[in-house]
């Protein structure tokens, strides 16, 4: 498994943290993690993914043109899908649907990825709460789990604690329907 | 089913009002998204998405409300008479906030 992720803003501080529990989770099956400061840059992905075929775990930000690096610059899948040629991919990222469509559909890749935005919780408890929701899709797929299994888990998670905090006071119901989108958005290809 | 979404909605709102009023700092950011750029919503973000009506404020209501009715038909108060779900789903709805 190839693990990448940044941090350099509040958010991708956040994700951050759940990438290193993951990468805690399941280090025995990491060849790589590239994270900050040396490794997450777009140069550093690219020549990984070149040269390692490994599952890809993606945690940042994302836009349509391409995943983020830790140095700003565009991972541009649609202009090299053959980076993730046959390639299992698992993105936690707004408009990763759009980034690996192409990659998906002309060149084999499977996985998870989320349709449009994807919502993230800034402050405890919240923000602890919602690294099981985030986590839901990429540990699935690293037990061995189909990219169906882990799109309906990772869905499944965020349905469940949406539903318990719409049980709540006021400050959880108001984070309930944030969790909720997020589970609308979850796509598999 | 018998709701009136812009019944709930001005609940919705009326709610958020009253948690916005009582925040230490309503314009600290709460929730981001994973986008390029940053962006962030505080307890104030979120009830003028809500007021605007954005999308982002409609969504936000829309999977509010059904997450609030799908709670309520989950739970045993609920009678069966069907003249008065109506209004046993607002004052569930009322009692869940």
């Amino acid at each position: 498994m190839i693990i990448m992720y940044t941090e350099y803003d509040q958010e991708t501080t956040v994700l951050a943290g759940y990438a290193r529990q993951f990468n805690s989770e399941v280090a025995s099956k990491v060849s790589n993690i590239l994270g900050p400061p040396d490794t997450a840059d777009a140069r550093h992905a690219e020549a990984t993914l070149t040269t390692n075929p490994a599952p890809f775990f993606f945690f940042g930000h994302g836009i349509k043109s391409g995943l983020i690096a830790q140095d700003h610059a565009t991972i541009d899948f649609n202009k090299d899908p053959h980076l993730l040629s046959g390639r299992l991919v698992c993105a936690t990222c707004c408009e990763s649907e759009t980034v690996l469509e192409g990659a998906a559909r002309n060149h084999g890749a499977t996985g998870i990825g989320y349709s449009g935005k994807v919502w993230l919780f800034l402050s405890p408890p919240y923000s602890e709460l919602m690294e099981k929701c985030l986590l839901a899709g990429p540990r699935a797929l690293a037990e061995g789990e189909s990219a169906r299994e882990a799109g309906r888990r990772a869905g499944s998670e965020c349905e469940r604690l949406a539903q318990e905090l719409i049980k709540g006071p006021i400050e959880d119901q108001v984070y309930a329907p944030f969790l909720q989108m997020n589970a609308n958005r979850i796509r598999v290809f | 089913m018998l709701i009136n979404e812009e019944d709930l909605r001005t609940d919705i709102v009326g709610k958020l009002r009253e948690w916005v009023s009582v925040m230490p700092d309503p314009n600290k950011p709460l929730i981001g998204t994973l986008g390029g750029s940053s962006e962030t919503l505080s307890a104030n973000n979120i009830l003028e998405q809500v007021e605007q009506r954005t999308p982002v404020g409609d969504e936000f209501v829309q999977n509010w409300i059904r997450l609030a009715v799908d709670h309520i038909m989950r739970s045993t108060l609920l009678r069966h008479d069907k003249d008065d779900q109506e209004i046993n789903i607002r004052n569930g709805f009322a009692s869940s906030r």
